[in-house]
């Protein structure tokens, strides 16, 4: 199996972008990496500005995969299911593999 | 001194005195009519190379460094750490500011991690880090550098756009002054590439880095607009040297220059009687004479008579070296060197060329006001003629002299005469009038030999000798002969004994 992910999702405050990516990721997550091990952690960024200043994150929301490496950052409201798997490394294998998609 | 954070009279009441900080860049504040617009933003613009960072930067650390207020950088080009190391070379410690919490970075420099775009975003994790950062280290002024380098990374420029502008409009309200690079690809392009200027700030200032026919690069500033203020309306040079960026303001002419009040000896006591007891202090005097006529000699006779009297002067030479006006007067046996090592006397020797009168000027303002000045000479200014179009030297000898007289200077300014003997010439008529006193010098035929010979023509506020004086250039310098009272028509070059 993979090492375990670990995922964060900064956002600013409760904007529709904010919330549609949260919601976009839960199910995405529930769909398609059922058998992974995942942290997931959410952070506003108007709470932690530091912390977005540490990762030098700007645009939000942004899904950051810390681990396994390398760091993959997907700026947006997570809408293109796809194209975020891929974004994580993460094409489903078992579910009906994309053309040739490996990795 | 510090109004506490006044709260922004808003958009509607365009204040004509706009309150401004002072920016920090020398020369600027005075094209500026007192630096950057308070609490708004003001987009500078220029070509790449053309100083938008230095300009940033300067901004920044001096307003640190000399009026307390604390600094924010935002950087989407060059890494921190590279800024930094960069603006070593002006002497600028950043590092040090950003140890006592007086400067801080917000790095949005390009990462590494691949950002891949999907979907609805914007640039809210942006504001709340120049937020935070404003907030750490209670900044008034900020900068953001580049704004084109936001624009290239981000394809949806509209958002961009309009994520400047809540940026801009947050500042604002946090009453920090800001300024905003932007790039522009050529000179002659407007403002900015992608035509952010227009809903982002209502200042502008261009910079530009332009060839010019004879091939150099020219550097200029010109204050494009201030919304309800206003600005000098020139296009004006500035130069980056060892301390940042140096902007060379036109000179302000004022005629309040102060009356005569005394005379002093000029430096050589015959020549004191044609003057009938020397020059007025603030006086300008015109010599003029065909080359060999001894100009040279008289000027260092000149500078001599004040440095022995422990009075500061300045020589400004255009034909000649410092070595050689030192060499010339050791001919004399008099040691220039020793006084220019004790700081009574300052040279100023350059080849002049197009457009260097401004920065010329410049550079004597800042030594006539360092070392006192009571005396200067420039020689000569047919040189200064020769090289630079005719308007830009008219505007250089009013801008000198003007300033000569303000600050109360002694001037001798010598001229050259083309034609070696019967010359009608003076000089050029504005030169006659600004001028003060004129003094002759003229290579005259007499019984088949060259002589030389001197005339006071005229002296403002005072009577003179109306003699014409042969003389001679002796071991001791300007010698005396006689009055050539037994001649006439000398002055057509060929003196006949009456």
């Amino acid at each position: 199996m993979v090492d375990e992910y670990i995922l964060r999702l900064y956002v600013t405050g409760h904007t529709p972008n904010s919330e549609r990516a949260l919601a976009n990721l839960n199910a995405l997550i529930k769909e398609n990496i059922a058998g992974v091990k995942y942290k997931l952690t959410v952070i506003d960024v108007l709470e932690h500005p530091q912390l977005a200043e540490d990762e030098k994150i700007l645009a939000t929301p942004v899904l950051q995969k810390k681990l396994p490496p390398p760091v993959r950052e997907i700026i947006g409201d997570l809408s293109n299911k796809e194209k975020v798997l891929m974004g994580l490394d993460l094409v489903p294998v078992k579910k009906k593999a994309k053309k040739g998609g490996k990795k | 001194m510090k109004q506490s954070k006044m709260k922004r009279a808003g958009k509607k009441a365009i204040q004509f005195n706009l309150p401004k900080v002072s920016s920090g860049i020398r020369g600027f504040d005075e094209i500026s009519f007192g630096g950057i617009p308070r609490g708004r933003a003001t987009l500078v613009t220029g070509t790449a190379g053309s100083g938008k960072t230095v300009f940033a930067t300067q901004f920044l650390y001096n307003g640190a460094m000399e009026y307390g207020e604390n600094a924010v950088f935002v950087t989407f080009e060059e890494t921190p750490a590279n800024i930094m190391q960069n603006m070593k070379g002006f002497g600028w410690d950043i590092e040090s500011l950003v140890k006592q919490k007086k400067w801080a970075f917000v790095d949005a420099s390009m990462q590494d991690t691949t950002e891949l775009e999907k979907g609805h975003y914007d640039l809210g994790a942006l504001l709340a880090r120049v937020e935070n950062a404003v907030k750490k280290t209670k900044a008034k002024r900020i900068a953001i550098d580049s704004m084109s380098a936001l624009l290239a990374r981000y394809a949806d420029v509209g958002l961009v756009r309009s994520e400047m502008y809540r940026i801009t409009e947050l500042l604002g309200s946090m009453g920090v002054t800001s300024i905003i690079t932007a790039e522009r690809m050529t000179e002659n392009e407007s403002a900015s590439r992608f035509g952010v200027e227009s809903f982002v700030t209502d200042n502008v200032i261009v910079l530009s880095n332009a060839l010019n026919s004879a091939g150099e690069r020219e550097r200029s500033i010109e204050v494009l607009k201030y919304r309800g203020a206003p600005h000098s309306n020139f296009q004006l040079p500035f130069e980056v040297d060892s301390h940042g960026i140096l902007v060379f303001p036109k000179p302000v002419l004022a005629l309040d220059a102060k009356g005569f009040s005394y005379k002093e000896s000029c430096g050589i006591p015959s020549i004191d009687k044609l003057f009938c007891g020397g020059v007025y202090t603030n006086s300008v005097t015109l010599i003029t004479g065909t080359s060999g006529t001894g100009k040279t000699v008289m000027a260092i006779q000149f500078v001599l008579g004040m440095l022995k009297k422990k009075q500061a002067c300045l020589y400004i030479s255009f034909d000649e070296s410092k070595e050689q006006i030192m060499s010339i007067a050791k001919g004399f046996g008099w040691d220039l060197e020793k006084y220019e090592k004790t700081g009574f006397l300052t040279f100023i020797c350059r080849s002049p060329r197009r457009r260097c009168s401004l920065k010329l000027l410049n550079d004597v303002h800042r030594i006539i006001k360092r070392k006192k000045i009571k005396r200067a000479v420039v020689d000569s200014i047919t040189a200064m003629r020769d090289a630079v179009p005719e308007a830009e030297f008219r505007e250089f000898n009013r801008s000198l002299i003007t300033y000569f007289k303000k600050m109360n200077v002694n001037m001798v300014v010598n001229a050259s005469t083309a034609a070696l003997v019967g010359s009608k010439e003076i000089s050029e008529p504005h030169l006659l009038s600004m001028t003060d006193n004129i003094m002759l010098l003229r290579y005259v035929e007499e019984n088949g030999n060259l002589s030389r010979v001197m005339t006071v023509l005229k002296t403002r506020g005072s009577d003179h000798d109306k003699r014409l004086w042969k003389y001679e250039i002796g071991s001791k310098g300007v010698k005396m002969i006689e009055p050539m009272s037994e001649y006439s028509e000398i002055l057509s070059g060929i003196a006949k004994r009456k």
